[in-house]
């Protein structure tokens, strides 16, 4: 269990509160960008690649709004890991024929660049961990998060997922017939300054968070029914389901199956507002956490009290996230 | 010192054998595995540690109709080696699968972009499903049958001793009772090309430690550990190979590249290795260092070692017999790190010949058994300034 005290999100979206829909054509949903000089010196910003800024930028939200200077751990979740660099240095190579290359590119191509840079920036020695494992990359993150926090050494973490659109990758992407009007390319940059003890900037709890990999539909209901019931919960306690589902065909069968299970809860297909991309989990949960912020600053009468994430990516990884009041 | 987890099996191959007796014999001999490349398709003509067999030869052995990349096969020879190993079915327990890599299918990327960038219609786009670091994993994972967990670890060089570390706490923790846990990396283009172009390259056979070094030589393999429960240990009448004690996870925060001077985050990560293993350093025996060969890790690291231990014990670095594996670096040092005990052997330094002039560090020439060795420290540390450790103990 972590308290959710501090979020910062580069999305698709300009406000959780007023979600928008269409994206552009050619199924690409690009995140709208800050002005990161907001976030970062004009030194760092000439230096760094679109996918370390959008890292960095939303890290540094996060703690902002939680008041935490230092965390004590920073760890990420990063499917795709840098393509604009990683894309880059293999053109180089190829182009000049193995001559002798700038490195730069190469230097920030690994996965785990993102949040060694955080790391640097804040000067921070904690536990650092880079988790790029398709859509398991955020909650493999946010599994070790909650690991920490029960390990009881712990009071402040930084987790986080990023992923990146660029130009090669939709072209590639869009030939491999991966991206269609019914799966829409998305992308964004979402940390979370989680706590061990709730403080005057909580928003809400992250209470469990678990993956199955290559389950039959038949396991599902199962599965999620114990999940739940370890946190002395049921289906009908969930008050909204962030269902990474989508209008494809292959996933028609599974939405059904939602829907017949999760009969008095409102379900919103998140991946409408935020595409698809590895770590969309991670916009689910600023989606969630803003739900429930927004309906007690609001003081609507009922407030969301259980928000469930449920991400079955691809037929093959389904992971669920817990959130609570 | 409390035993976190044991290892109940294990299974590697690199550029010295693919099987115990095999790295014992080139450790006896001082035989290197770095030559230049039979396999890669690559015009640079730099020494490397390459696993003996080619693509075509792997899939043979391990009865395979399509290709794949080099970094998937050499994971499941290692992987079905380390399943090999151990008597019991795991699938009656609660398993999962932990992997790490740092190029996963790079080098089926690098022929596509050969073609894409000629003409963007030429080469064939599927091959690009297996790019990503987590479909490396997923291949492992379904050629074992693991139906739970599953996860990839991408800290740089660090990476399988942070994949050894996260399946051990996992246990620990209760999520889970078996944890196949390791990595795997293929020598490619993109990483040869991206050394070579940091100036981090020896264009000979590495040296590290040595006064005279001049940089790493790369290679690749995989190893795979399966760690368990104390509950299955006893439920299979089980003799562990050996235990983890101890282990430490820590950030350098200095540069993207390079390590401070001090070594602050390999310091922090072999004192916090000693701490959770409740042990002194003058109890470790051994230290298998992460030793690249570079001016700037090995001054670094020999200089977080000589302000941790006021005595030192024997170390070495063992690049020089399979050049620096990356992703995989940290799981194979393990395996060796287990011989050492295994064997009371202190393992070689193969390439040094001469001191650095900074520090008072002698590493290990010969492959000397007799020792007793309960404790070894296996030092692991990454681009980005991932620092990890983690330390062995015999039962």
């Amino acid at each position: 269990m972590a308290y959710i005290n501090g979020v910062g999100s580069i999305s698709t979206q300009s406000s959780f509160s007023n979600l928008i829909r269409n994206p552009p054509k050619n199924c690409i949903f690009n995140a709208i960008e800050p002005d990161y000089s907001k976030w970062m010196d004009p030194m760092s910003l000439r230096r760094m690649s679109r996918i370390l800024c959008m890292g960095i930028a939303s890290a540094k939200m996060a703690l902002a709004e939680a008041e935490v200077e230092l965390p004590d751990a920073i760890i990420t979740g990063t499917g795709y890991g840098c393509l604009e660099d990683t894309t880059s240095f293999l053109k180089n190579i190829i182009e000049d024929e193995e001559g002798m290359l700038n490195p730069t590119p190469f230097i920030r191509s690994t996965h785990n660049t993102i949040g060694s840079q955080i790391a640097i920036i804040l000067s921070c020695h904690g536990y650092n961990l880079t988790y790029s494992h398709q859509s398991f990359s955020f909650e493999s993150a946010l599994l070790d998060t909650l690991m920490l926090f029960e390990e009881g050494e712990y009071e402040n973490i930084l987790v986080g997922g990023v992923d990146e659109i660029t130009k090669d990758s939709h072209l590639l992407m869009q030939k491999y017939g991966l991206f269609s009007d019914d799966l829409i390319h998305g992308e964004g940059g979402f940390y979370f300054t989680l706590g061990n003890s709730p403080s005057n900037r909580t928003s809400a709890q992250v209470s469990a968070c678990e993956m199955f990999y290559n389950h039959q539909h038949a396991d599902l209901q199962d599965l999620i029914k114990n999940f739940l019931y370890k946190k002395g919960m049921q289906i009908s306690n969930i008050d909204v389901l962030l269902y990474g589902g989508t209008k494809q065909a292959s996933c028609i069968k599974l939405n059904e199956f939602i829907h017949s299970l999760f009969t008095n809860t409102e379900i919103i297909n998140y991946k409408d507002y935020s595409g698809e991309f590895p770590t969309s989990s991670a916009f689910a949960m600023v989606l969630g956490t803003d739900m429930i912020r927004k309906a007690i600053s609001n003081g609507i009468e009922q407030p969301p009290t259980n928000i469930l994430i449920y991400n079955p990516s691809f037929g093959n990884h389904h992971s669920l996230i817990l959130l609570k009041r | 010192m409390e035993k976190i987890v044991s290892i109940v099996g294990l299974g590697l191959t690199c550029s010295i054998g693919s099987n115990i007796e095999e790295i014992i014999a080139s450790f006896k001999d001082n035989k290197r595995g770095i030559a230049t490349s039979r396999h890669l398709n690559s015009t640079l003509e730099l020494p490397v540690g390459e696993v003996i067999l080619s693509d075509k030869e792997l899939s043979e052995q391990l009865n395979l109709n399509d290709e794949i990349p080099r970094t998937t096969l050499l994971g499941l020879k290692a992987s079905r080696a380390a399943i090999g190993d151990i008597s019991f079915d795991l699938h009656k327990y609660k398993n999962g699968l932990i992997s790490a890599t740092t190029v996963g299918g790079m080098n089926f990327t690098e022929e596509y972009f050969k073609k894409y960038l000629s003409n963007l219609q030429k080469g064939e786009v599927s091959s690009l499903r297996y790019h990503e670091c987590g479909k490396t994993t997923q291949f492992i994972a379904n050629d074992l049958g693991i139906n739970s967990l599953v996860t990839t670890i991408n800290t740089a060089c660090s990476s399988s001793v942070n994949s050894i570390i996260y399946g051990s706490r996992l246990i620990k923790n209760n999520m889970l009772d078996i944890a196949i846990v390791g990595g795997t990396d293929a020598l490619c283009s993109f990483t040869l090309n991206g050394f070579n172009s940091l100036r981090i390259y020896d264009s000979k056979a590495c040296k590290p430690f040595d006064s005279d070094r001049a940089g790493l030589n790369l290679g690749e393999g995989a190893a795979f550990m399966v760690l368990a429960s104390q509950r299955v240990v006893e439920n299979e009448n089980l003799e562990p190979i050996c235990s983890i004690s101890g282990y430490g996870v820590s950030s350098d925060a200095y540069h993207q590249t390079a390590s401070s001077s001090e070594g602050i985050g390999s310091y922090k990560s072999m004192q916090q290795a000693l701490k959770s293993a409740k042990l002194k350093s003058s109890e470790i025996d051994y230290i298998n260092l992460h030793g690249t060969g570079t001016q700037n890790n090995d001054l670094s690291e020999g200089r977080a070692v000589s302000r941790l231990f006021n005595d030192l014990p024997a170390l070495s670095s063992t690049k020089g017999f399979t050049g620096h594996t990356l992703g995989a670096s940290g799981a194979i040092e393990s395996v060796f790190s287990l011989i050492s005990i295994k064997e009371n052997a202190f393992l070689p330094n193969v390439g040094f010949i001469k001191k650095m002039p900074e520090l008072d560090i002698l590493p290990q020439n010969d492959f000397v058994i007799g020792k007793n060795v309960d404790h070894v420290l296996c030092n692991s540390f990454g681009f980005g300034g991932n620092c990890s450790s983690i330390i062995y103990s015999s039962n």
